[in-house]
């Protein structure tokens, strides 16, 4: 809905002096997290006879959120309203990242909930002289906006899956073993130029997965489990903030294992990637019969 | 079969030279691998398609609409998201390579406008979406899917039952709101003596102009109804 | 004038059962064998260097037409009481006598034209008919030819129920005919143990020794063709089909010719499906997810790939054409000669991106070198069969690994996945973070914890009081702030016409700017008595005609028709579809409109 047109009635709004020595203001901002949008809204209202409507719930405070690339449109009330004479509102609303992307246009309104008659706000203009007005259900008291946010999220919205182990080109060195960090959110392996470009090449072969796992994947998963076994309860939440060991932590609960109770991270590592050293001695014999 | 997206380089040279390529439409099989020869111009994904997916290319062009549609959104179902959805890379690539064959039979690339409507996504609005040869099937169930009917595309059979509802529905901007847009195909159902353009104009005209004056996101839908209700059937 | 019998040789060496007769190599992917074999003896029979065709058909044929083969129900029922105590042998047979009880029988007919068809003699041990039709294992080492047919004539033995086989062939000389049955050792009539082998023709006795020859004077007219239509027919009778054998023909024909139909050296034509190298493609889009079709991606380097050419040592002038794609399965490269068949899929090359490609050895003395390395199926060069096969295979191999090199060049990555641990360990909080070389959408990156500045509207809101609208201080579309968008008004009388509005800040949204001045309404809509107050303003002095819209939900006006309009209780008159207006700044005028559409309407001024 486009606010920006002359109402049959009064509006409180921005472009508009139908209703004077009152406010109605929005700001709204958003941040994206793994999943979501978060929509960081604050709203001032400073008009007596539309506070007075909201709290006999016969009006209604809501952000309208419209995104015309994905056929989404939906208002969100609002609601838990401290009430005094100028309120000021604050609030988050939520919406998955698998909903709007683009151009989305974001207004607040306060609209009629039923039949409000004799509608006559305090601060009318004074045009409008003694004229009351019915107002119908959905009829705008007042507006804000439209905000129009691009929102993207992070993420790209098709791809194949990603592990939660990349492999990386250490590019200071040319020569030398591999590293290992586990302070990011994923387990990030650096392989030194010339031997990157080898296994960047081998995997390209499908044969030759279940070696590369057992020869690179189960070291590395060790490191992992052996990092999520010695966290203490008290460091539990500072190492949740990576990805990797979410992401693990939930694995090893889907598989039923208790690192914690594990006498070693070696059978566990190979539970997880479920027997490769069986799938390599496979994939040794399939090659020698080339 | 994995489900194969452009990549956003292919795409866009594939779009900017869409002009002149009209010939390459013209032919009966894919030709995407000559075209970009040597290159690689599409990503799988890790979206599992049925191997057996295929479209209607025999009747009535626009009668296929119902059936496909369901096919599309059937085999699509619970793997892609709506942003997901109104991916360009994705659709392209459906209409240049998996379903050649159908988009070449329901929307003949004879002219340019056609071929970026139907094959590409012109623009980035939602008309975009519904205008794409396979990205309109995806989309017209995923709007009008109500699994509180027994049959669950019962609406989505009312969307198909004429272009004119389509365009008249979809392409305006309070057609994105699921409440409206089933509560006005739902009176289209009830009311199967409302038909022709002139009807569905009057309707979406009617709404509009509402909305003009009333959130209609705020009525929801026993006023929506009423309100159709007295104006169209003059009650 | 020839008589056309059934006979089996006398027996000697040793006797052979059900499975020693060299069929059961075939027996499985019958299609794909009949198919491969037929097609290499096709190929390598090519007149002239013309673009050969290969037919198979499936005929039905009434019994009789068929010499001598209902005539076989006895020789199965002797097999039968030979091999009483082998079940199979006593299965197989039983299911043959059923095959002969009906009036007709399926046959494949496997036609080749445009070959010189099956040149030599029965007795001439280096002509193409002997090859064929007589010897057992042997091989042909007709140079020209290219070809070497071996153990491969067995195989339609393996696609017939009845183990039989009948063979025509026309050569610019001369026709000949011959049915040949591979049995199993067992008794004749006359109680005597005979050969597993047994010709359908002409059989001579004299002087206890038997001589079997082809049919060359008295051929039956439903086996002949007209003089001058070189060719072989090969009729399998009672022949063993599955539900779906024409599909699995085309398959194996697709996979294993593919080159040779793209190089016009053949056009095969299954039942009524013809493929040539005008249609392959489709055929080749048509099967390319079916799980047995191999030959795609190999096709797809060749019709799209980069070429790269080279005179290689030892095998010559040699061509590769290879191409970037998906395909993670091993074995990347095709190889054939210049028939054109596919003799091998090769693997173990080093690559940092999936790939796939096909290799052509185009020299005349290269494909020499080549054909010899073959085994008899024609599926591998096998170093070890020539002299300096190593280094052949070698030379190659290297330079396809060059070509991979050369082509990979370009394309640089700073990390992998490897998708195997994807699997297992996937990093399913998201879609996934990371993103596919070139293709992600323009979003903006790390815009994770930073909040982002909002565009401003596209139609910007009229009042933009330069007091109530922040904008972000980050740079570009990655900084932090927002935007404050609102109508705060304080007391000073503001009316939303700010100075500092930047764009549209006229006094009325949606009106042209008009040189005369900038309207302002205020709209009031009387539901009684279905009629609008409106008050307009001017900050400038304005004369001109208006009229109204209505506008909807989206944004989009139409044109309202007035049906009245008064001021100070006068009526004014309508010109058009709108009246004309006089306005001073700073003396608001009152109007009463009425529109021929009664309802309530957000309206808007069209000057």
């Amino acid at each position: 809905m486009k606010t920006t047109e002359r109402f049959p009635y009064p509006v409180l709004s921005a472009f508009s002096d139908d209703i004077e020595n009152s406010t109605f203001e929005s700001t709204v901002i958003y941040q994206t997290d793994k999943k979501d949008y978060r929509f960081t809204y604050t709203i001032t209202l400073h008009n007596s006879t539309i506070i007075q409507l909201l709290k006999e719930h016969r009006a209604v405070l809501a952000l309208h959120f419209e995104c015309g690339r994905t056929f989404f449109r939906e208002k969100y009330k609002i609601e838990d309203i401290t009430w005094s004479d100028c309120i000021t509102i604050s609030g988050t609303i939520v919406i998955p990242w698998s909903r709007i992307c683009g151009k989305t246009e974001i207004s607040a309104f306060i609209y009629a909930d039923d039949v409000i008659e004799n509608y006559h706000p305090e601060g009318l203009h004074p045009d409008y002289q003694q004229t009351t007005f019915t107002m119908r259900p959905g009829e705008i008291l007042a507006t804000s906006g439209p905000v129009i946010l691009d929102v993207y999220s992070d993420y790209e919205p098709i791809q194949k899956p990603d592990s939660i182990i990349v492999f990386k080109l250490d590019k200071e060195r040319e020569t030398g073993e591999i590293h290992i960090n586990l302070n990011s959110d994923k387990i990030e392996v650096s392989l030194p130029k010339n031997m990157f470009d080898k296994y960047e090449a081998l995997r390209t072969d499908k044969q030759k997965e279940g070696i590369i796992t057992s020869l690179l994947g189960i070291p590395v998963l060790m490191e992992g489990l052996r990092f999520i076994k010695e966290t203490v309860d008290e460091n539990l939440s500072e190492n949740r903030r990576y990805r990797w060991f979410r992401s693990l932590e939930k694995k090893l609960l889907e598989m039923g294992i208790n690192i914690k109770n594990e006498e070693n991270t070696f059978e566990a590592a190979q539970r997880v990637f479920e027997n490769p050293y069986m799938r390599a001695a496979d994939d040794f014999e399939k090659m020698d019969r080339l | 079969m994995k489900l194969k997206v452009f990549k956003q380089e292919s795409l866009e040279q594939l779009k900017r030279d869409a002009s002149k390529q009209i010939d390459l439409y013209q032919r009966t099989t894919p030709w995407l691998n000559e075209y970009f020869r040597g290159g690689a111009y599409y990503c799988e994904t890790q979206i599992n398609l049925p191997d057996n997916l295929s479209l209607l290319t025999e009747g009535e062009p626009s009668d296929t609409d119902k059936e496909n549609s369901k096919r599309i959104y059937e085999a699509f179902r619970g793997r892609i998201n709506p942003v997901q959805a109104a991916e360009e890379r994705l659709w392209t690539y459906l209409c240049h390579e998996t379903f050649w064959d159908y988009m070449i039979w329901r929307w003949p690339p004879k002219k340019e406008g056609t071929i970026i409507s139907r094959y590409f996504f012109d623009g980035e609005s939602s008309r975009a979406l519904s205008r794409n040869g396979i990205s309109r099937l995806w989309w017209f169930a995923h709007l009008t899917y109500d699994e509180s009917r027994n049959d669950p595309y019962e609406l989505t059979n009312i969307l198909l039952y004429s272009q004119d509802i389509q365009h008249n529905l979809l392409e305006r901007n309070f057609g994105r709101n699921r409440t409206i847009l089933h509560t006005v195909l739902d009176f289209l159902r009830v009311h199967p003596e409302i038909k022709g353009k002139e009807q569905y104009v009057k309707i979406v005209k009617t709404l509009n102009r509402l909305g003009g004056v009333r959130l209609l996101d705020a009525l929801g839908p026993e006023r929506i109804k009423e309100y159709i209700e007295s104006k169209i059937l003059n009650r | 004038m020839q008589t056309i019998q059934l006979a089996f040789p006398p027996f000697e060496g040793e006797e052979e059962g059900l499975n020693d007769a060299g069929i059961e190599t075939f027996e499985g992917d019958i299609e794909d064998h009949v198919a491969r074999e037929c097609g290499q003896n096709t190929c390598d029979a090519a007149l002239d260097k013309k673009e050969v065709k290969l037919h198979f058909s499936l005929l039905t044929v009434p019994i009789d037409q068929l010499p001598c083969l209902l005539e076989l129900k006895d020789v199965f029922t002797r097999c039968i009481t030979y091999w009483k105590d082998d079940p199979k042998a006593v299965s197989f047979f039983s299911k043959a006598k059923t095959c002969l009880e009906q009036e007709t029988i399926s046959v494949l007919k496997i036609s080749d034209y445009g070959t010189t068809g099956l040149t030599g003699t029965d007795t001439d041990r280096t002509g193409r008919w002997y090859s064929l039709v007589r010897a057992k294992g042997a091989c042909n080492k007709d140079a020209g030819a290219g070809g070497s047919f071996g153990i491969g004539k067995y195989a339609p033995f393996a696609a017939s129920k009845l183990r039989t086989v009948y063979y025509y062939t026309r050569t610019a000389e001369n026709e000949a005919f011959q049915g040949v049955s591979r049995l199993v050792t067992h008794h004749n009539a006359q109680g005597q143990k005979v050969h597993p082998t047994g010709y359908i023709g002409e059989c001579i006795q004299r002087n206890g020794t038997y001589s079997f020859n082809s049919i060359r004077n008295s051929i039956p007219e439903f086996f002949r063709r007209p003089t001058g239509d070189t060719g072989t027919d090969i009729y399998v009778p009672a022949y063993r089909k599955s539900d779906r054998w024409e599909e699995q023909l085309i398959i194996s024909v697709l996979n294993n010719f593919w080159p040779a139909i793209c190089m016009k050296k053949i056009v095969f034509k299954i039942n009524n499906t013809a493929i040539d190298s005008n249609n392959i493609e489709q055929y080749m889009e048509q099967y390319k997810q079916h799980e047995a079709f191999t030959a795609y991606r190999y096709f797809n380097a060749y019709k799209n790939g980069v070429p790269f050419e080279c005179a290689l040592e030892i095998v010559g002038n040699s061509e590769l054409r290879l191409i970037i794609d998906d395909m993670r399965e091993s074995k990347p490269i095709a190889v054939c000669r210049k028939s054109g068949m596919i003799i091998d899929t090769w693997g173990r090359f080093r690559r940092r991106k999936p790939i796939s490609g096909v290799y052509i050895c185009h020299d005349k003395k290269g494909n020499e070198i080549l054909r010899k390395l073959e085994p008899p199926r024609h599926d591998k060069w096998d170093p070890k069969r020539g002299e300096n096969g190593e280094e052949v295979i070698e030379t190659i191999r290297d330079w396809i690994r060059s070509c991979i090199d050369s082509l990979l060049k370009e394309e640089t990555n700073e990390s992998f996945q490897i998708s195997a641990m994807a699997q297992y360990l996937p990093d399913d909080e998201i879609f996934g973070p990371e993103t596919i070389p070139g293709g992600l959408p323009s979003g903006p990156k790390g815009t994770t914890t930073s909040p982002i500045t909002g565009l401003p509207p596209r139609t910007p809101p009229i009042a933009e009081g330069g007091h109530n609208t922040t904008t972000g201080e980050g740079e570009g579309t990655n900084g932090g702030g927002g935007v404050k968008e609102g109508g705060g008004k304080g007391g000073e009388g503001h009316d939303g016409r700010g100075s500092g509005a930047k764009d549209g800040g006229d006094g009325t949204k949606g009106v042209k700017k008009a040189p005369k001045g900038n309207l302002h309404m205020r709209c009031m809509y009387d539901e009684v008595q279905q009629f609008y107050t409106i008050v307009l303003r001017s900050d400038a002095e304005f004369e001109g005609r208006i009229s109204f819209g209505a506008v909807g939900d989206d944004g989009e006006m139409e044109m309202l028709q007035i049906e009245k309009v008064m001021q100070d209780n006068k009526e004014l008159p309508i010109e058009g579809n709108g009246f004309f207006v006089q306005l001073n700044p700073d003396n608001p005028q009152h109007y009463r409109l009425m529109f021929e559409e009664k309802e309530k309407m957000t309206l808007r001024i069209i000057k």
